[in-house]
């Protein structure tokens, strides 16, 4: 017997196709590239031969292809059928669904795309599936509640959007990290030139540029592989007993050296004798000079004010500055990887904008926490707290267990 | 034929990306003009009238496959042939450049690809490309 459930699965795929867009196997590339830029919906065809289905071309693939180097030159007048994918996956109109989703995504990751062929009894070509759009439709049809069909839809918006942030964050990270790289090596080609030409000093201005661009791509270097060993678990805690009081006047020190050119003030409130905290003091380090950077990166007058609180179990810092400030909606954003810029494209920051995700990071690593509260025009106020001992921290300690581990 | 030199303006928002584009086109005998900003650019194109222009997309408020979607959307301004020049990834890149059907792009970070895509767009050495290309383009 066969419950309400099982037999609701039992969907076959015909009823699930999205389209059915095909090109004959004997067109050239650029007929097909019109047919894609004369309607921007359409993701992929068909290419169909006699009726059947010999091969799939996507939107990304042709537009890539075409785009690459000389692609217009080398493929513009080629068969379609050269540069499709000639294996795509390829089932019958009475698969069921779950077994059409396995077969999907079993798929190397290579050939793993959205779209699949759909054929008749004879073999004829019928049209499309997209395999997000059967993940859902599999999803609504085992979800027999609403709230289950609810759950089911925000996981994958929640999926959808996570696969988002990371890609975008990737472009970033890439961006990031070859544009100094892209300067270096253009300089290194014009020092070489200047050699050749016998002009030295022009070289050694070159070398100059070469060496300040080396040095911010050290930087960004040092936080994508803190933030990376962070997300990955793999970040070493090191524990010791030592003054929380020091630290932050020794941060104080450093930030009088970064505001020394504008007039603004740096003082700390703390408790006159030593506040002892078991923890990692080089962290707590980072951490706080990477808030004193930004302070003083934001504030161009008045004062920036550390201040150390403690209670018998817990001990917070407090970076306070009287600088710009920071829109309440933009609050929540601060902590995210390259949060200044909603788009990737249009960013300008000094700096890489992960401090204070690491910032963030760090201090939960250290069972602690790092808070922001915030007046646009007036200023910022970034809270540290910390446990004053080490308690049992699982996270951290198997985190360096993950670490032994691996090698 | 009297050799009337190339010109090319580069934008970018980054002064040293400005400084090795001018300086490695000028060694290949173009001339080079550089504007370290996305904004103002229509009207320089209309005063200088560039053969190439040479576009960066990361840039501050205005990223430049929208500003060459816009310089290409002017009729004063639309024949221009421009040309993506970025540190994104080439995929995304060419993407881009498909999208708003520019003339192409280049990666930053390899300078003989700049020689020789620079020379390539500005129709120096090709015959049969850049007639493709038009009638490409000519869909819209
Ligand atoms: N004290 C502050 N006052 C005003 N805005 C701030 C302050 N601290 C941070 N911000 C805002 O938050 C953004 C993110 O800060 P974050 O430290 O993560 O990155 P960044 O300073 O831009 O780069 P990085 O620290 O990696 O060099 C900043 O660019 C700025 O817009
Ligand atoms: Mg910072």
């Amino acid at each position: 017997m066969r419950t309400a459930a099982e037999k609701d699965v039992d969907v076959s795929v015909g009823a699930l196709i999205v389209s059915d867009a095909r090109v004959s196997s004997h067109l050239s590339v650029r007929e097909v590239a019109e047919q894609f830029f004369a309607d921007a919906d359409l993701e992929a065809m068909a290419v169909v031969d006699a009726g059947r289905p010999v091969g799939l071309i996507t939107r990304t693939k042709l537009l890539f292809k075409l785009f690459r180097r000389f692609g217009f030159e080398l493929f513009g007048k080629h068969q379609i059928r050269n540069i499709a994918d000639a294996t795509p996956l390829i089932v019958g109109e009475g698969e069921r669904l779950d077994v059409v989703i396995d077969r999907a995504l079993e798929r190397d990751p290579q050939d793993i795309y959205d779209e699949i062929i759909v054929t008749g009894d004879g073999g004829g070509y019928r049209g499309l599936l997209s395999v997000k759009h059967l993940v859902i439709q599999q999803g609504n049809t085992l979800a027999q509640t609403m709230l289950q069909r609810e759950i089911a839809s925000e996981r994958a918006r929640e999926l959808e959007q996570a696969q988002a942030m990371r890609s975008q964050f990737m472009a970033h990270v890439t961006h990031e990290l070859r544009s100094p790289v892209n300067v270096i090596i253009g300089l290194s080609e014009l020092t070489r030139i200047a050699l050749e030409k016998g002009a030295p000093d022009q070289a050694r201005d070159r070398l100059a540029s070469i060496i300040s661009n080396a040095t911010d791509l050290r930087t960004i270097v040092t936080n994508v592989l803190d933030l990376s060993k962070l997300e990955a678990n793999k970040m070493t805690v090191a524990r010791r007993s030592f003054d929380l009081a020091e630290t932050v006047r020794d941060v104080a020190e450093a930030t009088r050296v970064l505001v020394r050119a504008k007039t603004v003030s740096v003082n700390v409130a703390a408790p006159s004798e030593p506040v002892v905290i078991e923890s990692d003091p080089v962290k707590i380090r980072q951490i706080l000079l990477n808030l004193a950077s930004n302070a003083a990166k934001f504030t161009e007058a008045g004062s920036i004010h550390f201040a150390v609180i403690t209670t018998r179990s817990s001990a917070s810092i407090s970076v306070s500055d009287s600088g710009i400030g920071i829109r309440k909606e933009h609050l929540d954003k601060l902590f995210l990887a390259f949060s200044q810029i909603e788009d990737a494209k249009t960013k300008r920051h000094e700096g890489t904008g992960l401090g204070l995700l690491i910032a963030r990071s760090m201090a939960r690593l250290l069972g602690g926490d790092l808070d922001v509260a915030s007046t646009i025009g007036k200023g910022s106020t970034f809270t540290i707290t910390l446990p004053r001992a080490a308690e049992q921290e699982g996270a951290n300690e198997k985190s360096e267990e993950g670490h032994d581990h691996r090698r | 034929m009297t050799h009337q030199r190339r010109k090319i303006l580069v934008i970018d928002d980054n002064a040293d990306h400005l400084y090795v584009a001018r300086e490695l086109l000028s060694q290949e005998g173009y001339e080079v003009l550089t504007h370290q900003s996305p904004f103002g650019v229509t009207g320089l194109i209309q005063a200088a009238e560039p053969d190439l222009v040479l576009m960066d997309v990361n840039m501050p408020t205005l990223p430049g496959d929208d500003l060459a979607a816009f310089v290409r959307a002017d009729e004063r301004t639309r024949d221009v042939p421009i040309v993506l020049y970025s540190s994104n990834d080439e995929r995304s890149l060419s993407l881009a450049a498909a999208r708003h059907r520019l003339a192409g792009y280049i990666c930053k970070g390899d300078v003989t690809e700049l020689r020789m895509k620079v020379s390539f767009f500005l129709g120096d050495h090709v015959t049969d490309g850049s007639t493709f290309r038009r009638r490409l383009y000519a869909i819209e």
